[in-house]
């Protein structure tokens, strides 16, 4: 059992389902910190500070997340995940939300602050780059993959702002969550790759992301916000400063809202405040054209440099 | 707890002026880049994955479109003032057991704005990039269904448009709700009593100049002149320009006699009930 412990983040992980995108554990001895048992989650929260059609934060900082075809899952204290997969459901589907909303609420749990943005390292240089759903960071996250750069993390960058000499990313796995536009600017096959749900062609690309990642935590070395490009303009990028960047990195804080729920307000802003004060922050306004990728990552390249 | 004021209509209708219009009204300036954030989409995914706590890219549609009246209510809980959201859905369920998108007990007021559809037509079709006759079929496809993709991502959550009568329908035929009908025809001849009209029906509190500068700030040529100068985040990357033509009837030296005619058959009953047809 312990010979199939796995790696998320530097902690060691013990679950009873697979999780093929995790990396084998290969530290010390030490007891797990993260379990994930196949069991049953109570129907529902008492004591609520939040509560969604999905999630529910009760007043001890517990998270039920319920998706009724895919599973439920009860994450309690940072260290434990009891989930309960539907009949219906696929490996994928429950992997998915597993190693996406609860590993976030997971971090928060855990004290430390998850971003939304990939990250990567260029040149010995970790930048992570942060965006909304749907600004590209995946797409060119992929595109400096195939450019030889290496991954640190996908969707969530977790950052350890504890320690003296700025703030610290912990890489996350091996894994990129690709549409399918995507895959064919980038001329990878879909053929055999799994999709994150049925019916939907956003694939996961796990041997591409695997070739490409870097285990070793980093110090983290810049942000860039892939914000919205306005068509008619050209290109943009900015370096921002202060206030600006202090809010920009506090706005990309993954599952905020919930995370003010669990009363990490204070903790957040700080951390945020840190991470802008140490670290440049950018703010990148690139065409929206997946032809424009290339031109894109060699900003990105520049900007490692610098 | 406030419920917001949708803008609700059809694409290409005149949405975007009218939030010009009340950008003028509601922020003392008219910023056709900052309209977006002033003015929300109800369908924005951004919106969305803030309020619920996952990403609605994991999520199927029929999951998302479940629990849209939910997230309103959510949204609305945290309001205090009077807030806008920009409306492209049909009032009408996208599947058999779909709740209300808008229910009545949240939303507090509707501006609807229509549009003459042979105009419509027109404007979708360079909005698009897709031929005249393309456009025309899609105003008339009762499944019509917008931001609908599976092989990309989009910045918005699909929404059900339906047909153009349909979408018309569902809104003028929203009795529980209090709405407020704007022809862009009408909102082009007059805009100052068209706007005075519209910030009565809101309870706004705005004297004659200032409808006065704002009609002047979000003029077409004004609108126009800004997205020359600083480009415009909702203009489609097909298109030249967003702001193109900002006439009533400009389909006349445009669509075909049996295109004309496809429309008028296609909508005959609601653009008479609209005025559009003698």
């Amino acid at each position: 059992m312990s010979d199939d412990d796995l790696l998320l983040c530097g902690w060691r992980v013990r679950s009873g389902l697979p999780l093929p995108d995790l990396l084998p554990w290969t530290g010390d001895d030490r007891p797990p910190d993260i379990w994930v048992r196949v069991g049953t989650p109570p129907e529902r929260l008492d004591d609520l500070v939040e509560r969604t059609p999905f999630a529910q934060i009760d007043a001890s900082g517990r998270v039920l997340l319920t998706l009724p075809v895919v599973a439920r899952y009860l994450i309690t204290g940072g260290r434990e995940v009891v989930v309960e997969p539907a009949p219906e459901a696929e490996a994928p589907e429950i992997q998915g939300f597993l190693l996406g909303t609860v590993f976030g609420y997971l971090v928060h749990q855990r004290g430390l602050l998850p971003l939304h943005a990939a990250c990567l390292s260029i040149g010995g240089m970790t930048l992570a780059l942060m965006g909304v759903s749907g600004a590209g960071k995946s797409s060119l996250a992929a595109q400096l993959v195939k450019r030889g750069h290496r991954l640190v993390s996908d969707d969530v960058c977790v950052l350890d702002t504890t320690r003296p000499d700025g703030p610290w990313v912990r890489p996350t796995f091996p894994r990129l969550k690709l549409w399918r536009d995507t895959l064919d600017a980038l001329g990878i096959a879909a053929n055999g790759l799994e999709r994150n749900r049925q019916g939907r062609e956003k694939y996961l690309c796990r041997t591409i992301a695997a070739r490409a990642f870097s285990p070793e935590p980093a110090r983290l070395g810049g942000l860039v916000l892939l914000a919205e490009g306005i068509p008619g303009r050209p290109p943009r990028l900015e370096r921002l400063r202060g206030f600006t960047a202090q809010s920009t990195v506090a706005e990309h804080i993954y599952r905020r809202r919930q995370a003010l729920a669990l009363g990490r307000d204070s903790a957040l802003f700080t951390a945020a405040a840190m991470v802008a004060a140490k670290v440049p922050v950018w703010a990148l306004e690139p065409p929206r054209d997946l032809n424009a990728l290339d031109a894109l990552a060699e900003v990105v390249e520049e900007l490692a440099r610098r | 707890m406030t419920g917001p004021i949708l803008l609700a209509s059809y694409p290409k209708s005149g949405n975007t002026w009218l939030r010009a219009l009340l950008a003028g009204l509601e922020h003392g300036r008219v910023d056709i880049n900052d309209m977006l954030e002033q003015f929300t989409i109800a369908s924005s995914r951004l919106l969305f994955d803030q309020v619920m706590g996952v990403d609605s890219s994991d999520l199927t549609d029929a999951e998302v479109h479940r629990v849209r009246a939910d997230m309103l209510r959510r949204v609305a809980e945290f309001e205090r003032d009077r807030w806008f959201l920009k409306v492209h859905d049909a009032r009408l369920p996208a599947t058999p057991d779909a709740e209300d998108l808008f229910p009545a007990d949240v939303v507090r007021a509707v501006v609807h704005i229509v549009r003459d559809p042979r105009d419509v037509a027109v404007s979708w079709a360079h909005h698009t990039g897709r031929s005249i006759d393309v456009a025309i079929a899609q105003l008339a496809d009762p499944g019509q269904t917008l931001a609908r993709s599976t092989i990309r991502m989009s910045r918005q959550l699909p929404q059900f448009t339906s047909n153009w009568s349909r979408h018309v329908e569902s809104w003028l035929g929203a009795t529980d709700l209090a709405v407020h009908l704007v022809r862009y025809e009408d909102l082009l001849a007059d805009t100052t009593g068209a706007l005075t009209a519209i910030a009565a029906f809101l309870g706004l509190e705005v004297d004659e100049a200032a409808i006065a500068s704002t009609v002047e700030a979000a003029s077409f040529s004004a609108l126009r002149a800004q997205e020359e100068r600083n480009g415009f985040r909702e203009r489609r990357h097909n298109q030249d320009r967003f702001f193109r033509r900002g006439v009533a009837g400009g389909w006349r030296d445009t669509l075909s006699a049996a295109q004309t005619a496809r429309i008028e058959s296609d909508h005959g009953p609601m653009m008479l009930r609209l005025g559009y047809l003698p």
